[in-house]
């Protein structure tokens, strides 16, 4: 089981991009005396790993980042320039669905020009040929030409005929974005029965809840570079994690930019300064699983001078679609607070959140005490995630619950 | 990269020969008797022209300028397409990693059909006017089999190299032209002024050209110096344009 399929080692790519385009013998013959300005752009700087057989591997990061480039190398297409691919076995890529289809020729032809240029032989296909139809859904129209087939007839047919090539490697890029709902379960399902028959699989995509689901081992390339490697579940809250702070970082640069159309008002007596997350130990986190502990923490400034006498506080949590998911103030739990001045902290603990999977956006406020005239109130300006478990989250809440067959 | 040669590759090339081929009169009324039609009509023409001109009397003058047309036309086509062989495709090999000497197999191998249906006009034209057949009839396949090394060895580097100069193809279309004037299709040597008939023959094409007329038509022994000359060429071009090939090939898919 130690034995690996692919190893990378130490894998740069570096590609260069003239500034200007000198693609004919005129540009080349007038500028010969021009040194050429070429720019090299690293798409991939010493990315070490190895994947064993069987694994699935997610390979996740945002755009730009060098997955496509790394598959691509993976693939062949590409040469490492300096470093090394091993790989052991027949790669089969789905980089791209239903290449070299040509859209005059008949669903029969491209079936066998496609096969065959995924390494199938005419045989083989022959003899899959029914299932490939059969999935497909195509029965009555292999004898029409693939312009006359609409776009999400191509992406099943392609899809048909490349799930049946045999290999022992799977390179799968994004396909699984493509189609209706029906048939992204179809195909789901047919990945699911190559992880059954051993293959190995590296699965490229920036949804990290499908690696999650999918694989056991992720790597998170950022800039080029691996980041980190490890369990799925790890390195995708650390995306989603990353993810956020670059949402963050964005809005806070927005922020800066509409100072005055920011959804907040009040008195200004006193004002939110900071909130933050973190979890059970004080960690700062932004990302959180079905159970977790969440604690916010509020930090809050006082005008100088002022002492507010018996002031609340209050959270708010908004789900993705606007819908008030929960709400609290500090006197609904008896927490009664005499006097704050200068500066302060306060802290609303969650102690196991049963909220579905997705990003909620929370509002806090500093009210009077009679809730009347709010001091500072703060809307939906702080987010936090709930990572997406092994199965998918129905309905705004999870309630702790379960089954039993009587 | 160690070639191996599988069974998929050999469907893959058969696949890609059928597609090229159903695609080429695609679409247009008469379809697959274009194939036959257009050379047909290119020899009607330069017949009409150059017969007054150049026959002097030759009774197989016909049948020498459909000889010189179809290694002529096999030659301009098989290169034209060899060139464009890898950017044409550039959409595959740029997703799909398969020996890429099967593109410019493919290119060729699809030139080599029409050749075979352009020879039936020559045998139509024999049936009005035949000629001895002799063993050396045997020998045409060996020298379009010589040529197609030849076209080949030549499409291994222009494939390559046009894909990161583009004007190649422009280049090689005038190139053509010129070799075509070149290379004693519509006219008989013994016309040209002597000093230039030994030159002539610095020019392969027309060697082939002349001495594939001398067994289909004279039903002679060609000269075999020149024949072994135009076999080693045609080797060490193949040879080497196929080495060259294996080692750009890679660094290429970047340049599309």
């Amino acid at each position: 089981m130690n034995s690996y399929v692919i190893k990378v080692d130490r894998v740069s790519k570096n590609f260069n991009i003239p500034h200007e385009k000198r693609n004919t013998f005129k540009e080349h013959f007038w500028n010969v005396f021009k040194p050429r300005k070429k720019e090299s752009f690293e798409a991939l700087s010493n990315v070490c790993f190895e994947v064993r057989k069987g694994e699935w591997l997610g390979l996740i990061g945002r755009n730009g980042s060098g997955k496509s480039t790394l598959l691509k190398m993976l693939a062949g297409i590409y040469q490492p320039d300096s470093g090394k691919i091993v790989t052991k076995g027949k790669i089969i890529p789905f980089l791209e669905l239903g290449v070299g289809f040509n859209s005059e020729l008949s669903a029969r032809e491209n079936i066998f020009l496609n096969g065959t240029m995924l390494g199938m032989t005419r045989e083989g296909l022959e003899n899959s040929f029914d299932k490939i139809v059969e999935f497909a859904e195509i029965k009555s129209f292999l004898d029409t030409p693939l312009k006359n087939f609409s776009s999400g007839m191509q992406v099943r047919l392609a899809f048909a005929i490349a799930i049946q090539s045999e290999g022992d490697i799977y390179l799968l890029d994004e396909v699984m974005a493509v189609g209706d709902t029906v048939f992204q379960q179809r195909c789901l399902e047919e990945f699911l029965e190559l992880k059954e028959n051993g293959k190995t699989v590296i699965l490229v995509s920036h949804d990290a809840d499908l690696v999650r689901r999918t694989c056991k081992r992720a790597v998170l390339l950022e800039n080029r570079k691996v980041k980190r490697i490890g369990k799925s579940d790890d390195i995708c809250d650390l995306y989603t994690q990353y993810n956020i702070e670059i949402k963050e970082k964005i809005k806070a640069r927005d922020k800066k930019r509409d100072r005055g159309k920011e959804e907040r008002d009040g008195t200004k007596d006193a004002s939110v300064s900071s909130v933050y997350f973190a979890d059970r130990n004080g960690e700062s986190r932004n990302v959180f699983r079905r159970g977790d502990e969440i604690n916010v923490n509020i930090e809050y400034d006082v005008k100088d001078g002022v002492t507010l006498e018996k002031p609340v506080f209050g959270i708010g949590i908004h789900n993705q679609s606007g819908v008030h998911v929960f709400g609290c103030y500090t006197d609904d739990l008896g927490v009664r607070i005499h006097k704050i001045k200068e500066k302060g902290k306060i802290a609303f603990k969650i102690n196991d959140v049963n909220l579905s999977a997705g990003s909620y956006l929370i509002s806090i406020a500093i009210y009077s005490e009679s809730r009347v005239i709010p001091i500072d109130r703060v809307v939906k300006a702080y987010t936090f995630e709930i990572a997406q478990g092994r199965a998918k989250d129905f309905g705004v809440v999870q309630l702790s619950s379960e089954w039993k067959i009587q | 990269m160690k070639l191996k040669i599988t069974k998929s590759n050999w469907d893959l090339l058969a696949e890609m020969i059928k597609t090229d081929f159903k695609l080429r009169y695609h679409g247009s009324l008469l379809g697959f008797l274009w194939v036959l039609l257009k050379p047909f009509c290119i020899f009607l023409i330069l017949y009409i022209i150059f017969y007054y001109l150049f026959a002097r009397g030759d009774e197989y003058f016909a049948l020498r300028l459909i000889l010189g047309l179809i290694v002529y036309s096999f030659f301009a086509e098989a290169t034209t397409h060899g060139i464009n062989s890898l950017l044409g495709k550039a959409n595959i090999i740029l997703k799909v990693n398969f020996p890429r000497q099967i593109v410019v197999f493919a290119s060729v191998i699809n030139s080599l059909i029409t050749l075979g249906i352009s020879f039936f006009i020559f045998l139509i034209f024999w049936v009005f006017k035949p000629t001895a057949i002799t063993w050396l009839w045997l020998l045409f396949p060996v020298y379009i089999l010589v040529l197609t090394l030849f076209v080949l060895g030549i499409s291994f580097f222009t494939s390559i190299i046009s894909v990161r100069f583009r004007d190649l193809q422009n280049i090689w279309d005038v190139l053509l032209q010129v070799l075509f004037y070149a290379s004693a299709v519509f006219y008989p040597i013994s016309i040209l002024p002597e000093k230039l008939q030994k030159w002539i023959y610095l020019n392969p094409l027309t060697i082939y050209i002349q001495q594939i007329r001398q067994i289909l038509v004279d039903g002679e022994l060609p000269d075999m110096k020149l024949f072994v000359a135009i076999l080693l060429l045609s080797v060490g071009t193949f040879i080497l344009g196929y080495l060259y090939f294996r080692r750009n090939i890679k660094k290429v898919a970047e340049y599309f």
